[in-house]
């Protein structure tokens, strides 16, 4: 079974608009508040086949395993896919898009222009060749830490007496043993996403997260997670021991070297919350060669490697090299 | 345009004028007397080189506001050579600008076989340890062939070189030239490649999120900084021996004055 979002006023398909957060009928423009339209979820979807029919014209609408949802690959008409967001693959909560396609466009033009070493030949004119709008399957990990730490430090004290100077270098053993709780970190669920990309793409303001609906995905893409949750706890550990690390280590301070000898970090609670954030994928080619970019749907933050121009670097660097050798000689002929 | 010289004249000639009695003035009341230079006491010189060197001296000298004394004896009365030149200088007061200030005097001892040059008040500074001995070398281009007015020569010469020249830094410590040079360049040329390398890798986009931004709270249990030992190094800061910008290094005549230089052995 496949969901539309129908307009109640001439019945064909509603879009979820950014803009305005709520759904726009695609041909007459009517408006309707995501909130009214709480019927899907609580029905029983177990269909789990992967080739439905377009409700609008008829054609074969063939998905990949992961969609939740789509457009008819034919006439377009946003398509939801129910079984794959309810039962084990319901979010619980969904951040809705909030920077249109439009607005991603013009976002990602002025990113370019932006640039510092982006080719000219781009800033000039950079075309979108694909756009579309993803939400993406996130895990949001609160976990409650406790670590332990051992660090040996050392203290330099220099002084001179005569013609001799004295260096006392002192030693420490430094401990710390604390608690900490990390809220929200997310972790993307899918497989077929760049964790690196998606990382960078943080962050994303959850206090903006609306409880899940389907009508919010109307009009966008849609996947549900297909990356398990031990999987997924090694990157959180990851990344939370990391930054737990870096705190511990910023509580030891006036240190003039510090080695962490031991860190011992146990975690207490982990809850995962399953949520779909919003990502635009844009890409474009330039010279032959295909350049996939990733926006967060929020923020507007755009990642990705983008074509360098090696000119553009070229001149950095002399330009760079050239202004500090100059200010050197300067130095030199004032202090002379 | 006449006018407007005119008009400078009288707006600044009468001051011009009077610096530059005074000037004069000074010059005369701080004593440089265009007296006897050469002092060949050897007699290693004739008559007429003799008076070409007294005429070379004065003309540096006041090129270059510094004393230029030469001096031969074949009888050192069991003094060293650098005694003895330091003493002569010294009971003869010379000095540029007043008795025993700026000079330098070189003395060919044949007593002792040696060449001294002996350096007093500013020329110090210029005639580093590192400069007398390249002038030495440029005497001893002719000094060991008994040609000594040539190497009086060379000599004078060396002096209106050096004196006033600014003592570069790493001048005399074995560093050419270009080493400033070269380290400046370097320096240039990493941080313009740190740059380079930060906008090329930051283009991607970067990681805006840190250590703080996903804690909601933190509780500290137990904390400790324990001192476990102590160790101390000694290190002897070794003593500024001259040659840098500070000059030549000095030593005290028996006079009681200062004086700095260097000599060889012919």
């Amino acid at each position: 079974m496949i969901l539309i979002m129908k307009c109640p006023n001439c019945g064909s398909s509603m879009s979820f608009s950014p803009e305005k957060s709520r759904l726009v009928c695609a041909s007459c423009q009517s408006e309707q508040p995501v909130e009214e339209r709480e019927t899907a979820a609580q029905k029983e979807w177990t269909d789990d086949s992967t080739v439905f029919n377009c409700t609008s014209c008829g054609s074969q609408l063939v998905t990949e395993k992961n969609t939740s949802a789509t457009f008819c690959s034919y006439c377009g008409q946003p398509t939801i896919i129910p079984a794959r967001l309810t039962g084990t693959y319901a979010p619980s909560q969904v951040l809705p898009f909030k920077i249109s396609q439009k607005q991603a466009q013009e976002a990602f033009f002025k990113w370019c222009r932006r640039g510092l070493v982006t080719p000219k030949a781009l800033v000039k004119a950079a075309k979108v060749r694909k756009i579309s709008g993803i939400y993406v399957p996130f895990f949001l990990y609160d976990c409650d830490v406790a670590g332990n730490f051992e660090a040996e430090g050392t203290k330099i004290h220099v002084y001179r007496i005569g013609d001799t100077e004295y260096t006392e270098t002192s030693f420490f053993n430094i401990h710390r043993n604390m608690d900490a709780l990390y809220r929200r970190v997310p972790a993307d669920a899918s497989a077929r996403m760049n964790d690196e990309q998606m990382d960078k793409l943080e962050p994303f303001d959850a206090n903006e997260l609306k409880e899940f609906s389907m009508p919010y995905l109307s009009g966008f893409f849609a996947e549900k997670y297909d990356l398990d949750g031990s999987q997924l706890m090694q990157r959180i550990r990851g990344r939370i021991d990391g930054y737990f690390e870096e705190y511990a280590r910023s509580t030891m301070s006036g240190y003039a070297s510090l080695r962490m000898a031991a860190s011992d970090i146990r975690y207490d609670q982990v809850r995962t919350d399953y949520v779909l954030l919003p990502v635009w994928m844009l890409s474009f080619m330039h010279k032959g060669k295909e350049y996939l970019f990733a926006m967060n749907g929020q923020t507007g933050k755009v990642v990705g490697k983008p074509p360098i121009s090696r000119a553009k670097v070229l001149l950095w660097f002399a330009g760079v090299a050239g202004a500090v050798f100059g200010l050197l000689k300067l130095l030199e002929v004032i202090f002379r | 345009m006449k006018n407007r010289s005119d008009r400078l004249a009288s707006r600044y000639g009468s001051p011009l004028l009077l610096a530059l009695l005074l000037g004069i003035c000074i010059l005369f009341a701080t004593g440089f007397t265009a007296g006897n230079k050469v002092y060949d006491e050897a007699d290693l010189l004739t008559d007429a080189q003799e008076a070409d060197l007294q005429a070379e001296c004065i003309r540096v000298a006041q090129a270059k506001s510094v004393d230029v004394i030469l001096l031969t004896v074949d009888d050192a009365g069991g003094r060293s050579a650098m005694q003895v030149a330091d003493d002569f200088y010294d009971q003869n007061a010379f000095g540029y600008e007043a008795p025993h200030g700026t000079g330098i005097l070189m003395l060919i001892d044949m007593d002792n076989r040696e060449a001294w040059i002996s350096t007093s008040g500013d020329a110090v500074t210029y005639f580093t340890d590192d400069r007398i001995q390249r002038v030495l070398d440029s005497v001893f281009e002719y000094l060991p062939n008994g040609d000594y007015y040539g190497s009086f020569r060379a000599f004078l010469q060396d002096v209106e070189y050096y004196m006033g020249l600014p003592v570069q830094s790493g001048e005399g410590t074995g560093t050419p030239w270009w080493t400033g040079l070269l380290v400046q360049a370097g320096i240039a040329v990493l941080i313009g490649a740190i740059v380079a390398f930060a906008l090329v890798a930051r283009a991607g986009g970067v990681m805006t999120v840190g250590n703080r931004d996903y804690m909601t709270g933190v509780r500290v249990n137990a904390s400790s900084d324990q001192f476990l030992r102590k160790v101390v190094t000694a290190r002897v800061i070794p003593r500024n021996t001259g040659g840098g910008k500070g000059g030549g290094s000095t030593h005290i005549s028996s006079g009681g004055f200062s004086h700095g230089g260097g000599g060889r052995g012919f």
